[in-house]
């Protein structure tokens, strides 16, 4: 079989999860190192905590252990997790950013963005000039998940805070990525990451397509071979495939 | 390498649609010599005759050689056609999808089943259908039955080993829960691979515990490409912790004893 020979260049992954299991992320940084990636942008795994909705004392202490992976790897660069319904959200937003060093917010499935409770969340987001990464599903017939956000609840935060940087979650996590896409191709403060589990042919061109290459952006979402083969093998420029793998994310940080 | 699955033609359910010498030039870049193809315009027609008809004819030159699987309605079909497709020189058969409307237990089914297994291979292909598009009411009623599956093959194996002694069977694009499930009913001879989305996107060890359900031996590298990026199974089991030898085995010995295919 054909030997595995794959740099990618010092890549970003804008989207990817920790777990308690220290045997699985130190599993994910050897891949990474071994593929090329030199940042991985990580927030603690919804599926770790015990709800959708976990209580403030669980969600501090998640973003804990992600500072002490981030001062473990050099690679980790820590999201802080937040649950816009605990009364501390925005003071756990502050404090990570501003006294952890994180570099961005992700919010889950505990309410969708389009609510005005995420408001004060953004703007500690929108102050700090960090990103917002939001889990986002993109089902044409949604019916379980009623917190959870859709291409519709993007264009809404979009909207509001227009300079806000908001990264809308794996387009190709399943659902109708074709949809997906063409709901925020007018709003330029929002970009897309190829995270998830999702090998479709040509998500990748049809986001550079709709989009630009300038708001596609690499991410894993912990499933690396699958996020790999996709920007690997996506019928695109290299310029683009560099924007997305790299220059991109490093735009959004201000470091480019 | 050889790819035990791929497609060319066109997706009905999105823009998607590649010809067959383009899709086997990809291939080859990736380092097939081999790839096993069939249309994915006749997987969507009731009767896919006139499709794999056409197809027959496409002979394209290219660095990766191409051998063809007819695209087989089991509830549609006779036996004379099913020779019919052999002398055009198919090497096997895939079933189409199951919302086609037939029942793999009926008893023409299973008839038709073993008139092309002894005429080549038989893939049985989950649900290609992109159900994430679909409404879960709708979704859910167009997957194979694990039990009826596993009697299917039992009757299938049991007729056909007695008869011609091969049973050359390959499920594709099967989830992992499926595949895991369908071992402890069913624990014969298969092939398996590894195309489903849930397998190849999945951050655990998939293959591995693959390996261990159906061996080293039964497992082969179907990329599904045009469907999918076709990257993203030779990663998958690039990364696996498995033995190189098997590694080398899944990417080209097994598919080659499946389809008769000499490397």
């Amino acid at each position: 079989m054909v030997k595995l020979v794959i740099n990618l260049g010092g890549a970003v992954d804008v989207h990817t999860h920790c777990y308690p299991d220290m045997g699985f992320n130190e599993e994910m940084i050897r891949l990474s190192r071994m593929l090329g990636i030199e940042q991985l942008w990580v927030s603690y795994h919804p599926y770790a905590m015990t709800g959708f909705k976990p209580p403030s004392e669980e969600v501090w202490k998640a973003n804990e252990f992600v500072y002490e992976l981030s001062r473990k790897f050099k690679e980790v660069k820590g999201f802080v997790y937040v649950n816009p319904l605990n009364h501390d959200a925005v003071k756990m937003t502050e404090f990570f950013i501003k006294e952890r060093g994180f570099i961005g917010v992700k919010l889950y499935r505990a309410v969708r963005v389009s609510r005005r409770i995420v408001d004060p969340i953004i703007e500690v987001a929108v102050e700090n000039n960090v990103p917002i990464l939001v889990h986002t599903a993109h089902r044409l017939y949604p019916t379980s998940r009623p917190n959870e956000s859709e291409p519709e609840d993007i264009r809404s935060l979009a909207l509001r805070f227009p300079k806000a940087k908001i990264i809308m979650a794996h387009i190709t996590g399943g659902g109708d990525w074709e949809y997906a896409v063409s709901r925020v191709r007018d709003l330029l403060n929002v970009y897309v990451d190829i995270g998830g589990s999702v090998a479709d042919y040509g998500s990748v061109e049809e986001a550079v397509r709709v989009l630009g290459d300038d708001r596609v952006l690499f991410a894993t979402d912990t499933l690396i071979s699958a996020a790999v083969a996709r920007i690997m093998s996506a019928n695109i420029s290299e310029e683009s495939r560099i924007k997305i793998l790299k220059l991109n994310a490093m735009r959004i940080l201000g470091e480019q | 390498m050889i790819d035990a699955l791929c497609m060319s033609g066109t997706y009905p359910f999105r823009y998607l649609s590649m010809s067959t010498e383009a899709v086997a030039s990809k291939l080859a870049l990736e380092g097939f010599r081999h790839c096993v193809m069939f249309n994915l315009t006749a997987l969507f027609h009731r009767d896919p005759w006139w499709a794999n008809v056409e197809f027959a004819k496409e002979d394209p030159s290219v660095n990766c050689t191409i051998h063809k699987l007819a695209v087989f309605n089991p509830d549609y079909e006779d036996k004379l056609r099913i020779r019919e497709y052999s002398k055009m020189g198919y090497v096997g058969f895939i079933t189409s999808p199951i919302y086609h409307g037939y029942r793999i237990m009926r008893r023409s089914v299973i008839s038709n089943l073993i008139e092309a297994l002894s005429n080549g291979a038989v893939v049985i292909l989950n649900l290609l259908e992109d159900l994430r598009q679909m409404h879960r009411a709708y979704s859910f009623r167009y997957r194979i039955m694990l039990g009826e599956l596993n009697d299917a093959l039992m009757t299938l194996k049991t007729t056909v080993k007695r008869e011609s002694g091969e049973f050359r069977v390959l499920l594709s694009h099967f989830p992992y829960n499926d595949l895991v499930n369908l071992r402890s009913l069913y624990n014969g001879d298969i092939y398996v691979d590894f195309a489903s989305s849930q397998v190849l996107g999945a951050p655990y060890s998939h293959i591995e515990e693959l390996v261990k359900l159906y061996g080293a031996s039964r497992l082969v590298l179907s990329t599904g490409f045009i469907m999918k990026y076709p990257k993203s199974s030779i990663l998958k089991l690039q990364l696996s912790k498995i033995q190189d030898k098997d590694k080398e085995a899944i990417s080209s010995i097994n598919a080659g004893g499946l389809y008769g295919i000499r490397t």
